[in-house]
């Protein structure tokens, strides 16, 4: 950032460095952020199956979020 | 279209009490209880899939038996369970297509519920979960009507 800042003085950069994401310590917790993932990625998921008006691009929205709660699943099984 | 999702999902949740009914009694232990679990969850998705047919002033007739895949151990049950519950994800997906609003989200996570137990249950986690790729599902199938026939499902009387 500071590097930038003095090599490109014009750039319109960020007053702040992007938040710097949490890195799992272990396999389980690493395993329980992905669960967080695909669990917020198929709520997400529902919500633009909801907003689209072809029912083609619906069908895929809802498969895709099947998919991202059947990872979910598969994560909890083999961190049980 | 919406009629006939609808009409679908239940003849499918009526399809999966009944192959749970029967699967369940080749299983033990915790897969007996998931089984148990499952169950109760597929007569509160009828039960939705009757009051949703019910709004429209219909009341479908349902296969009173389904043909399950012969079962000789807990294996094959779970394997049945599996495809029970794929089969579904697909049912639901249509229906999500064919309603709004409340009735797409209810599909889209009734969708996502039927995916993971079938991932559960063993089947394996794919971009697009279907029963329609890959391979045959072996979920229950509807059979003529036979009065001597005992239902493994909630109780409910065979006609």
């Amino acid at each position: 950032m500071q590097h930038l800042s003095a090599i490109a003085t014009d750039l319109d950069l960020p007053a702040e460095s992007p938040p710097v994401p949490t890195v799992p310590t272990n396999r389980a917790a690493a395993i329980n952020l992905l669960r967080q993932a695909e669990r917020a990625a198929a709520r997400l998921r529902t919500d633009s199956a909801l907003a689209a008006q072809d029912t083609d691009i619906v069908e895929l929205l809802v498969r895709i979020g099947a998919s991202e709660a059947g990872h979910n699943a598969y994560l909890q099984g083999i961190n049980a | 279209m919406t009629t006939e999702a609808w009409t679908r999902v239940a003849e499918g949740e009526e399809a999966a009490i009944y192959g749970y009914g029967v699967l369940t009694a080749k299983l033990s232990g915790t897969d007996r209880t998931k089984a148990l679990t499952a169950a109760d969850a597929h007569r509160v998705a009828r039960d939705r899939a009757r009051a949703a047919l019910a709004d429209q002033d219909l009341n479908p007739e349902v296969a009173a038996a389904f043909q399950v895949p012969t079962l000789t151990n807990a294996t094959g049950a779970v394997a049945v369970a599996a495809a029970i519950e794929i089969r579904l994800t697909d049912l639901y997906v249509v229906l999500s297509a064919s309603t709004e609003a409340d009735e797409r989200k209810y599909a889209s996570q009734t969708a996502q519920e039927t995916t993971a137990r079938a991932v559960m249950w063993g089947w394996a986690p794919e971009a697009f979960p279907t029963a329609l790729v890959g391979q045959e599902p072996a979920t229950p199938q509807p059979t003529a009507p036979d009065s001597s026939v005992s239902s493994p499902n909630d109780g409910a009387k065979l006609e």
